[in-house]
Order: structure tokens, then sequence, then C-alpha cells
């Protein structure tokens, strides 16, 4: 699509900061549609298993990051304590935010594990 | 007399149906560490990442090696009922025995039972159920180290709002980012694969743009106006949020 300052808002706002779960050609797709030198943050691989082309960031400046969970541990406590504290309020405030999947008996653990991968399902537990 | 309780394990890495199995066990002693609390899990979700994890995939990152005779145990995340409090625990009074509590991360919580660090608890009231607790923790302290990620990444000077464009935003981490974002007046706009995925995420979360990029042509949404092509929200007619923040 070009280079060049692409407008999303009616303010006038420009587009620059993607999020990736994808991975592959999904980080392509984002990284043609964001605005001069965004920032692409990947944070899993849900779909393609494969890793990013980087001629793809080259048309629009386009920096990539890309963070597992790991980090978290990283931080202090207290900044622990507020995202429990932030889990807390969304659970109560949107609970239908934390969808349920299927729901499986302990010794049905690999039935559980395939439900992880079908197509479009939310969490499961067991 | 030992508790036995049963446990899924590993010996190696490898393929889930290959690696893993059940195995009975024995807590070695029902006193935990002075600052860690037994727990008997009621129920734990099964993330992505644990099997990137235990399949030791690059995409779940650096994984430690299993020592010969040893065992692991997958699963960082649950919900359970605190059996036995250490004794710094029960000294610093949050927490009880008999309480159901939230917990991220533990060494190992697909077992029936788990040692955690009190550090590691969040205490659950009965407004929230079990298939909650068990995935709240892992899925919205990713959500917060995006948003914290994406924050710094920002060069200033920017004028809010900011907007975000996100994928897989029917996922259960697309949606907390979605509302995470929208608590802090940041401006959503989710991508998501397929029709059906656009209208089950507008039944859970309306409001932000979707935008299906089945649609071949979803890119024309993110135009700029000297295309003389609609911007996203001049065609779409606003933001649900617009009078909140």
């Amino acid at each position: 699509m070009g280079s060049g300052p692409r407008w999303v808002g009616d303010e006038g706002h420009m587009l620059k900061l993607a999020y990736d779960a994808l991975g592959g050609k999904a980080i392509d797709d984002l990284a043609d549609v964001v605005d001069d030198g965004a920032t692409i943050i990947n944070y899993g691989t849900l779909e393609s298993g494969t890793g990013a082309n980087v001629y793809s960031l080259a048309p629009n400046n386009v920096a990539l990051k890309s963070i597992l969970i790991g980090s978290w541990f990283r931080l202090p406590d207290e900044e622990k304590q507020k995202d429990f504290e932030l889990a807390l309020n969304l659970a109560k405030s949107h609970p239908t935010l934390f969808q349920v999947g299927h729901e499986f008996e302990f010794d049905d653990y690999l039935e559980a594990i395939r439900d992880v991968f079908r197509p479009g399902k939310p969490e499961s537990s067991y | 007399m030992q508790t036995e309780f049963r446990s899924i394990v590993q010996s190696e890495y490898g393929a889930p149906e290959k690696v893993l199995r059940i195995a009975k066990r024995y807590l070695k002693s029902e006193e935990p560490g002075s600052g860690d609390v037994l727990v008997k899990v009621i129920a734990r979700p099964i993330h992505r990442g644990d099997i990137l994890v235990l399949s030791a995939l690059p995409q779940g990152g650096p994984v430690a090696p299993i020592s010969n005779g040893t065992v692991r145990v997958p699963g960082l995340e649950g919900v359970g009922t605190i059996i036995r409090l250490g004794t710094n625990v029960k000294a610093t009074k949050k927490f009880s025995e008999g309480q159901r509590v939230a917990f991220f991360p533990a060494n190992g919580s697909w077992a029936e039972y788990v040692v955690v660090s009190h550090k590691s608890l969040l205490t659950i009231p009965n407004e929230i159920s079990n298939q909650i607790a068990a995935q709240m923790l892992v899925n919205t302290i990713t959500a917060s180290i995006l948003i914290k990620t994406g924050h710094n990444s920002l060069k200033p000077p920017f004028t809010p709002p900011v907007y975000i464009l996100q994928n897989a935003a029917a996922s259960g981490v697309g949606l907390l980012l979605a509302q995470v974002a929208l608590d802090r007046c940041v401006r959503p706009i989710r991508l998501v694969r397929s029709n059906q995925s656009a209208e089950r995420l507008r039944s859970v979360l309306p409001g932000p743009p979707i935008i299906s990029t089945s649609d071949s042509d979803w890119k024309n949404r993110f135009a700029k106006p000297s295309t003389g092509r609609p911007t996203w929200v001049a065609a779409h007619g606003g933001w649900a949020t617009k009078d909140i923040c």
C-alpha cells in the first residue's frame, strides 16, 4: 500500500502500534497497513508457526518486537500484584471476556489438549 | 500416612501424546516450606503456551532440561483450595486454610496438588467461578505486558487517543487486550479471520470496530484521506467509547 502517513481516525491520529498473535503472513499484513515508523508486537504463533518475513517491515519502517510471558517474572512484586488486581477486577466486571470452553475430567487430558487446537475455541480446562 | 495424588508428568520433551502420562505421586509432607502454600487443585487451564513448552518448540522459549530419573509436571496456572500454609504465610494472616485461590506461577499445576509461593496466590471471591478463576491470571498478565510494552514503544510526542491494531482479537488474550486498552482510553481496531468470529466477538465485546480479514478488500479500510477513500472511522460512524474517553 505504499509508505507515507495513513490516517485511521476522524481526528487525524495515526496507527503506530499493532499486536500480532498469529505470526507469519499476519505480520506482513499488519506491516502493510500501519503507519510509517510503527511497532508491531508479536506474542504468539496461533496460526502459522512460521517466522516473520523481515522484508515486509521495510516499506513502512516498521519495528518488530516479540514477547513471552517470562518477562513478567522479572517485574517487582508490587507490579505483579497490580496485575493480579487487574485480573480480579476484570473477572468481576467483565466475566464474559473469560471464555470458558470445554471442561474435561483429569484422565482426559489428551482430549483436552486436542481441544486447544480446535479453531475458534475458547480456553479449555481440566 | 502419605497422601497419594495423580499428576500429569513427562520425562522428556516432545509431542503430548508421546511424552505425557499420568503418574501416581505422594506428598512428601503436608507441611509446605515457610513461604509456601499447599493447594488442592480444582481446575487448571490448558494454554497453547503450555503445549509449546512441553513440546520444547522454539515458540515457547527456552526450556530447562529434565534430569535423568526425574519428571516434569506441566502447567503454571490454576484454581484450588488452600490445604496447608507455611509458617511465614500463616504469620501474614493474608490467607487461610480452606480458602479458594487462583495461582500463577506454580511449578506443575497439571496435578491434583501443587505447592505454590504465597506471592503467586490471589484470593478468589465467591462471585468468580472456578472456570474463570482457573484462567484469569495468565491471559490478563499477557494483556498487561502487551499494553506496557506497547506504551513504551510509542515515541513521544503522541496525541491521545492512541489507536492500536490487533489481530486474533476474538482470542482469550485478544479480548482482554481490547478491554484493558479501552479502560485506558486507547482505541482498538480489531482483526479477526472470519465473519463468524466477527459476530462472536461483537456479541462478547461490542463497540470497537471489527474487520474480518476474510474480506478481500479489508486493507482498504486503512486508506489515507488523500486517496479519496473513506477512513475507517468515517465509514463506520465513530467509536462506542467516545463518550467515556
